[in-house]
């Protein structure tokens, strides 16, 4: 990801009506400004929902949707929200066609902080001090900045889902449990799950005993 | 008494704001007295920070793969 940046151009639309004008249009920057946006969101979210075999193909039958009915798009919600749910959408009239559920991310309720906790429930060690201890040192360390961006990567496809959903786009638990079919305990766990695998690692990182 | 293991169960749930109240308030006496979920619930507060400033860093890329993309959408919108 971090290469990848490295060699890309900044475009310049950064509207959601802008963007909607040049893709009905037919403007060939339009196009590549909204897939390098929503693309990779896309497919978080029906990754979660499918796994991993049909992400891309759900993905790609959600643009086609959404490119037909870009025209009646009427703004209610960010265009972003609106390619997020047809995804959804999408991924979920899949799931029921093939009449079956899938579990994606197994074992996502074992608690991964068990073996940090002795039997009357306190910490078994001090908790290590950090020395980059704020946002701004630890995205400054770029080793540490890649660190994050890969266990983001990596993470449980649902875990992966519930934490761009609600830490980077600020979306509501109750559109989560409804944009990933999950229950709202579910949803906190697997957020909770998620945010303790990134802590780790860079509890890992800076204090590497 | 909230234990330091329930701490880090409700953890999320305490910055997200989707406590109780008397469950902050239980929570807050715990930290009040305990200096590693403290420091826990700092390190946590800040991963998310962290996690959250992400996207700042990262710029819109437009590479290859993309292209290639955009271009068949393109394609199928100019077909309608």
């Amino acid at each position: 990801m971090q290469n990848d940046m490295k060699k890309s151009a900044q475009p310049k639309i950064d509207d959601d009506e802008v963007l909607i004008t040049g893709m009905l249009n037919n403007d060939a920057e339009a196009f590549e400004v909204a897939v390098a946006r929503y693309h990779t969101k896309m497919l978080t979210i029906a990754r979660a929902i499918i796994g991993d075999a049909f992400a891309e193909e759900i993905v790609q039958d959600a643009w086609i949707s959404a490119i037909r009915s870009l025209a009646e798009f009427a703004g209610r919600s960010s265009l972003q929200t609106w390619l997020i749910q047809i995804t959804a959408n999408a991924a979920k009239t899949r799931l029921r066609r093939g009449s079956r559920q899938i579990s994606l991310d197994e074992n996502w309720q074992e608690n991964p902080m068990q073996d940090h906790f002795d039997h009357t429930g306190h910490w078994r060690e001090d908790i290590p001090r950090w020395d980059m201890e704020t946002p701004e040192a630890i995205l400054a360390n770029s080793e540490l900045s890649d660190l994050i961006s890969q266990t983001f990567e990596q993470l449980p496809p649902l875990q992966q889902a519930v934490l761009t959903l609600y830490d980077l786009e600020g979306q509501s638990m109750p559109d989560i449990c409804n944009i990933l079919d999950i229950s709202a305990s579910n949803a906190r766990v697997l957020l909770h799950r998620a945010r303790t695998t990134i802590q780790q690692k860079i509890t890992q990182y800076q204090d590497p005993v | 008494m909230l234990k330091c293991r329930d701490i880090e169960q409700m953890a999320s749930d305490y910055l997200n704001q989707d406590l109780s109240f008397r469950q902050k308030m239980a929570f807050r006496m715990h930290l009040f007295l305990c200096h590693n979920c403290r420091r826990y619930i700092h390190q946590l507060k800040t991963t998310i920070s962290s996690i959250q400033a992400m996207p700042a860093k990262r710029s819109v890329v437009i590479d290859d793969k993309i292209k290639h993309l955009a271009k068949q959408l393109k394609d199928q919108a100019s077909k309608q």
